[in-house]
């Protein structure tokens, strides 16, 4: 069961980056002031 | 319908439209966190962000956020699942229930984590205190908590200009949990156990039966799980009857608070997001949206529960409402609520993603039958739950504004935002997962014969057994339409990936949607901008929720309530 949760996680961190090549949309941190 | 019925409609309607304005301005003030009421606790607040190590100045990019959000509900689930897989070893479980089977325990962790509480199991039989409290319970909490902060995410995409940051995920459930969640919880709680409901860590009570024999009462901490059960969106009984069980929701006035609860963070949501995007008219336009669908399907199910069971009418059998009934389909419904308050319920549990029961819905008339799936069906907009309704909604409206475009040839805007290319493809996206998920795994469960041999009824009504199921599963409600016993590996394990991907496939792309719109200007209203304040925008917004769920699903309801429908 771990390895499914694992498999799911690992699929759903492919999709986050899917959506950033598909958008361009950058991971910049700001920090308020 | 009697006149109680439509009392208890009208109630109900005008209870949860007068708080709509007040307690969105009480969420709007918590989430930018000027709330005197934040001031006041703010010792303990700090003290959480202390020990988690967490920076509450910091905010995320939209990336950030998702990730965060992405490891906390794994870690939920990993968490859940070990608690179920040593509950013979816990305290608190008087009645030395076993371990569920790993199947079923990750079923029901990947459940509650992603507000589903879809049960493949019988709570009073299977879980101990323990494992209610500190797993579902606590799960119910941060579920709920996280699916407000992607609504309150995707709102300060719209409301920010020009910046690459949607807020900081671990301030946002921190304040939720501590300010809007908790408060509501107690005193629904309290109310609760005053009408009747119990909250023991004292063992099953044995009572004499009128027959002579013994009866065991199941007992537990069931109101204090039974306040976030409702108001999160959760769902999930204490008991497998769920809120049709008398010590879940002991009367009729327990019956109308548990409705509110289910409502009353979705319908204020409409109005945290007018106000935070500076004109609480796009807010009401939302709500009056949500309603006009809400009162279509009600509308539906109310007429075809106080009427009488067609099946019953050869027989001679009196079903007419009188001084010793209620009168209309009363199979499968309580006699304490009647099919008026059912139907309310069954609508308003799918309507938004809560999923409490209070009456058998695979008793339910077809056309009643045929609501519950297209209100889940359209990814539960109509109110929806906390957060993921207003979120589903606002993806709507960008399809809505894009079309809008298209028909008058220019760049669709929303509340100042271009619509562009990145948007609408995220939204479509998260609009099609949901319906994939949902065609694609009934089709596969329809085919193979040992899911079929689960099934309970064959024809028209099993397959709506198994379209009910998936869309429970993937749109995150958690009712069950029962008739199937959906505690196999293949169902437990093919739910469990549908709740999983409904979930987070969907709050993914919204994430990506609010990075991409926070980091645009806002372009001032010219005399060719669509207004999306009023009427006009509210039914077209109506029109396409409709349409695209109609195209979508309709090919599938064909084959299940339509056909039972119009079978003689």
């Amino acid at each position: 069961m771990f390895a499914l949760l694992g498999g799911g996680f690992a699929g759903a961190v492919a999709y986050i980056h899917a959506c950033v090549r598909l958008t361009g949309a950058d991971n910049a941190v700001i920090r308020e002031p | 319908m009697t006149w109680q019925g439509w009392l208890q409609i009208a109630l109900f309607a005008a209870l949860i439209t007068a708080l709509v304005k007040p307690l969105g301005g009480y969420f709007a003030r918590i989430v930018e966190g000027t709330s005197r009421v934040q001031r006041l606790f703010a010792p303990i607040e700090n003290g959480i962000y202390r020990i988690a190590g967490v920076d509450p100045a910091e905010e995320q990019s939209w990336v950030t956020y998702a990730l965060a959000l992405l490891c906390f509900s794994v870690a939920g689930i990993a968490a859940l699942y070990v608690l179920q897989r040593l509950q013979g070893l816990l305290p608190y479980n008087p009645q030395h229930l076993a371990a569920p089977s790993p199947d079923l325990s990750f079923n029901t962790a990947v459940s509650f984590v992603t507000n589903t509480s879809w049960q493949s199991y019988a709570g009073e039989s299977t879980l101990g205190y323990f494992v209610q409290m500190a797993g579902v319970t606590v799960q119910s909490f941060l579920s709920g908590a996280t699916g407000i902060a992607v609504g309150v995410a995707l709102i300060r995409g719209f409301a920010r200009r020009s910046t690459h940051t949607i807020g900081n995920f671990w301030t946002d459930i921190t304040r939720i949990t501590l300010y809007i969640l908790l408060p509501i919880c107690i005193v629904a709680a309290l109310f609760l156990i005053w009408q009747g409901v119990p909250q023991t860590l004292g063992a099953y009570a044995d009572a004499a039966a009128l027959d002579g024999g013994k009866q065991v009462l199941a007992l537990g901490p069931v109101a204090s799980q039974e306040a976030i059960k409702l108001l999160s969106g959760d769902g999930g009984g204490f008991f497998n009857a769920n809120s049709a069980h008398p010590f879940e929701n002991p009367n009729a006035l327990t019956g109308m608070l548990e409705m509110l609860l289910i409502f009353l963070i979705g319908a204020p949501l409409t109005n945290t997001f007018g106000r935070m995007v500076g004109d609480p008219r796009q807010g009401w336009v939302l709500y009056a949206a949500m309603m006009a669908m809400f009162a279509v399907g009600l509308a539906a199910t109310s007429a075809a529960e106080t009427a009488p069971n067609a099946a019953l009418a050869p027989y001679g059998v009196d079903q007419t409402h009188g001084a010793l009934q209620s009168g209309g389909n009363m199979e499968g419904k309580e006699v304490r609520f009647g099919p008026a308050q059912s139907a309310l319920f069954a609508t308003v549990t799918t309507a938004s993603s809560d999923g409490a029961v209070d009456a058998m819905h695979d008793s339910l008339a077809p056309l009643s039958g045929l609501v519950l799936m297209s209100n889940m069906m359209l990814d539960e907009v109509i109110v929806g739950g906390p957060g993921s309704g207003l979120f589903g909604m606002l993806l709507f409206a960008i399809v809505a504004v894009f079309i809008a475009g298209l028909m008058i040839g220019r760049t669709p805007e929303y509340l100042g935002k271009k619509i562009e290319g990145n948007e609408v493809k995220m939204t479509m996206l998260a609009l099609l997962v949901v319906p994939a998920l949902i065609l694609g795994m009934a089709a596969v469960a329809a085919v193979l014969p040992g899911p079929l041999a689960s099934l309970n009824n064959s024809g028209p009504h099993g397959f709506s057994e198994l379209l009910y199921a998936y869309s429970s599963g993937a749109a995150t409600n958690g009712s069950a339409f029962a008739g199937l016993n959906a505690n196999t590996a293949f169902y437990n394990l093919t739910l469990a990936a549908a709740m999983f991907a409904g979930r987070f496939a969907v709050i993914i792309p919204v994430l990506c949607i609010a990075g991409t719109l926070a980091a645009k200007r806002i372009v001032p209203p010219s005399s060719g901008t669509l207004p999306t304040h009023g009427l006009q925008f509210g039914g077209l917004l109506v029109g396409t929720a409709a349409i695209v769920g109609g195209l979508t699903f309709f090919p599938a309801l064909a084959l299940g309530p339509i056909a039972e429908l119009f079978a003689k």
